[in-house]
Order: structure tokens, then C-alpha cells, then sequence
């Protein structure tokens, strides 16, 4: 009951949500959180059962950093969401699946941007750009028309913003103000909110 | 045929007949043969030394420095193979910890985990770790300096040295160490308390955990 939505762009991954966390019908918070960093240049997003995605959040931190720690280099995309799905897949198979969905945004080895969707079952997909959630089907009438290869930070930036609008207007389980992170060379950052302030300005003069 | 009250004591962790456990004393001594090891504590952060040294030119010597968290490293000495054990162990401590808790691990409480892990050996059999350790890290802004040996004691220190020439060095920091020292001050202290030992020229590496600077970083110097 959220928006998530996940694009490569030439130089990184930008990774955007709404704010809402739905309990049925009723609107629970409108500020919740749904990036989350796992480690300096990987991050998450996480849409469904809150509790066991903040459960999976604090796991791959963990299992990342003690990663370092013993191969002396940072994790690489690959490996971590090969991580992330092993054990979305023995939680599947041992009964008790977690009930929730990621977006995976990182780097691999040499250094290509890379974004991956990983789903309670443990299927693990890579793809240029995605949403999930309920209004994922609504964000990808915006994705599917602006998403070009190779497009630049910013236009990506403000492509997620458009689809996460299209999903708060629409979808009744979206809604709040949005969240969005990018991950780049320089690690992984999330837009305060004047930066965000500036960003959905500019969307809509653009719209209007 | 002639039979010491003593004898046998010091193959078993059992009591030697004084009150002492001898495995745990020789145990001990194996951390003495291992290489030096100082750390320092100020109200500016720690500073650690380690040496550098290798039976030969050919072999790159291992570290004596393991991070365990972002605000926790572990220096040791002795032997390797057992130090790391514990640094598997107080990663994962860490690790747990922060899942637990949501909060940095403590420096104390993971160096009393660290202590009861090589209790248990000296009472339940085995042998003891042949590395006594160095637990470094900064908790709520404040540097903390807790050492556990292979019997299982742990105690906190402002200033500790291991390894080989520990007990020269440690007279020389007792007499030279105040506790108001800036860490450039508690660096030039290390280098001489080391250099006073170690006639022949060796190699040395630093860890700087500097609190005012927000940094945590590595140095080695080469003498040669």
C-alpha cells in the first residue's frame, strides 16, 4: 500500500516513495520512511508489512558491514541483493515469508549503476527502472513514457517525481509528500526537504 | 620413585595447590611472545601502536588491528589464529547488538563478552587464548580503553602495553603519562616508549582515533 519506484540513470540510481503508511483504510502516518541506506553506496526502498521490512532493513546492515569487515571492501550490488533474496527465499520456504517488497539500488565491482526488484519468494529481477506497490501500476503510465537510457540525475530525479505525484493523486493507499534518494559515486543521499522543496517546484511550473 | 606435590598442575586447568591457575599463566606468556602492542588513552581519543615485524622479508606481517564497528576497533597480541576467533565473535557481538538495541555497542560490554568467552576455557577445559586483547572505541563522545586477558580478567587502562618488552614499556609510560595529554603529545609518548625498548630499527603502524577531528584513521612508518 505504497509507491516505490526505482530508475537508473547515466551515473547512478535514484530511489523514490510517498509517505503514506495505510492500516486498511485508515491512514496511520503520512510521514513515514521507506529508504533506507544499507550501506555507503546501496540503498532500499520497502513497500508492504512495515514491521518485517524494518526486520530485513537492520539484517542486511548488519550482514553488510560484517561484510567489510572481513573482505576489507564494500559489498557490491550483486552480491547484496543475491543476499537480500537468499533470504527472502528461506523465510518463503520455511513458511513464514516476509510479507514485504525491495528495490535495490547500488554498484557493482566496476562500477555500473545497477537496480534490482526483489519480491517475498526471493525472485530477484534487474531492470532499468520500477515501481512496486499499489500505485505501481498508475507510476508506470509516467515511467513507461519518460524513461530513456542514459538519462541525467536530474531528469530522472524529477521523472520519479511525476510518476509519485500520478500515484498520490490516483491511488488511495499513496500519499504524503515524497521521499527521494540518490545514490551516486559519492555514496548515498536523501533530498532534505528545501532540496525537495526546489525539485517539485520546478515539476510543476513544468507541468503548468 | 619421587613425587611432586606440584607437579601436573600445569597441564590441566585445575588449581595448582597455592590457588593458581598455571595454564592460564602460561597462556599469558605466549601473549609475551607475541609482538608489541601499546594503546593510550586521552580526552582527545586513543592512539595505538602496533609493531610491524616479520621473521622475514619475504613475509608481509599480518595486522594487529581489526575494526568491529564504526566506532570500535581491537588490537592484540600473540597468537593469531586465536585472535581471530574473537574478533569473528565481537563483530558479530556488535552486529547483534545494534540490532538489538538500535545503539552502538559498548566498549565494556563487549569486552566483558569477550571476557567470558575465555572464562568458560578456564574453567569447563580446553586451552586458553594465547592473545590478550585490546578493546578501543568511543562511546557517547568519550574514549574507553578496556583490556581482557587469556585468563578472562578485564580491566580498563589509560595507558597498556603488550607483547613483547611490555613490562619495560609499561614503566616507562607509568612514569612518563599524564592524563591531560593531547593526542599529539600521547603520539610522541608511544613513539618513545617504544623506540626505548627496541634498539634495532622496526617497522610501526598507528591507529588515531581522534575525537575532535570526528576520524578514525591508519598510519605506517617505515624506519628502514
Amino acid at each position: 500500500m505504497t509507491t516505490t519506484i526505482g530508475i537508473k540513470y547515466n551515473d547512478g540510481v535514484i530511489l523514490a516513495a510517498d509517505r503514506q503508511v495505510s492500516s486498511e483504510n485508515f491512514v496511520a502516518s503520512r510521514y513515514g520512511e521507506k529508504i533506507y541506506q544499507l550501506d555507503k553506496k546501496i540503498g532500499v526502498t520497502i513497500a508492504g508489512l512495515v514491521a518485517d521490512a524494518i526486520n530485513l532493513v537492520e539484517r542486511l546492515q548488519a550482514e553488510f558491514k560484517l561484510y567489510f569487515f572481513n573482505k576489507n571492501r564494500p559489498i557490491s550490488i550483486e552480491a547484496a541483493s543475491q543476499l537480500a533474496s537468499k533470504i527472502f527465499y528461506e523465510m518463503f520456504r520455511g513458511g513464514r515469508p516476509f510479507l514485504t517488497q525491495i528495490l535495490m539500488g547500488g554498484f557493482s565491482d566496476d562500477n555500473k549503476p545497477k537496480l534490482y526488484v526483489i519480491d517475498p519468494s526471493g525472485g530477484k529481477i534487474e531492470e532499468e527502472f520500477i515501481s512496486t506497490g499499489s500505485g505501481s501500476q498508475i507510476a508506470y503510465g509516467t515511467l513507461e513514457n519518460g524513461y530513456k537510457k542514459g538519462l541525467t540525475e536530474n531528469y530522472a530525479i524529477k521523472l520519479s517525481l511525476e510518476a509519485i505525484n500520478a500515484s498520490v493523486i490516483r491511488n488511495p493507499y499513496t500519499g504524503g509528500k515524497p521521499e527521494i534518494a540518490i545514490i551516486s559515486k559519492n555514496g548515498f543521499k536523501k533530498l532534505n526537504e528545501k532540496e525537495l522543496k526546489t525539485i517539485i517546484e520546478e515539476v510543476n511550473s513544468h507541468v503548468s | 620413585m619421587y613425587h611432586n606435590i606440584d607437579s601436573g598442575y600445569d597441564r590441566t586447568i585445575m588449581y595448582s595447590p597455592d590457588g593458581r591457575i598455571i595454564q592460564a599463566e602460561y597462556a599469558r606468556e605466549a601473549v609475551r611472545r607475541g609482538s608489541t602492542v601499546i594503546a593510550i588513552k586521552c580526552p582527545d581519543g586513543i592512539i595505538i601502536l602496533t609493531e610491524n615485524r616479520s621473521f622475514s622479508k619475504l613475509i608481509i606481517p599480518n595486522e594487529k588491528v581489526a575494526q568491529i564497528d564504526d566506532n570500535i576497533y581491537i588490537a592484540f597480541s600473540g597468537l593469531l589464529a586465536d585472535s581471530k576467533v574473537l574478533i569473528k565473535e565481537a563483530q558479530i557481538f556488535a552486529q547483534i547488538n545494534r540490532i538489538t538495541y538500535g545503539e552502538e555497542c559498548d566498549v565494556e560490554s563487549l569486552a566483558w563478552h569477550l571476557s567470558s568467552i575465555a572464562q568458560k576455557i578456564t574453567q569447563f577445559g580446553g586451552r586458553p587464548f594465547g592473545v590478550a586483547i585490546i578493546v578501543a572505541g568511543i562511546n557517547n563522545s568519550k574514549p574507553e580503553l578496556s583490556i581482557v586477558e587469556p585468563s578472562g580478567a578485564k580491566y580498563e587502562a589509560n595507558a597498556i602495553a603488550l607483547g613483547n618488552n611490555d613490562t619495560e614499556i609499561m614503566d616507562y609510560l607509568e612514569k612518563h603519562y599524564k592524563d591531560n595529554f593531547s593526542l599529539d603529545e600521547c603520539k610522541i609518548l608511544l613513539e618513545k616508549a617504544f623506540k626505548n625498548v627496541k634498539k634495532d630499527k622496526i617497522d610501526y603502524n598507528f591507529l588515531i582515533m581522534d575525537l575532535k577531528k570526528h576520524e578514525i584513521k591508519k598510519t605506517s612508518i617505515r624506519s628502514a
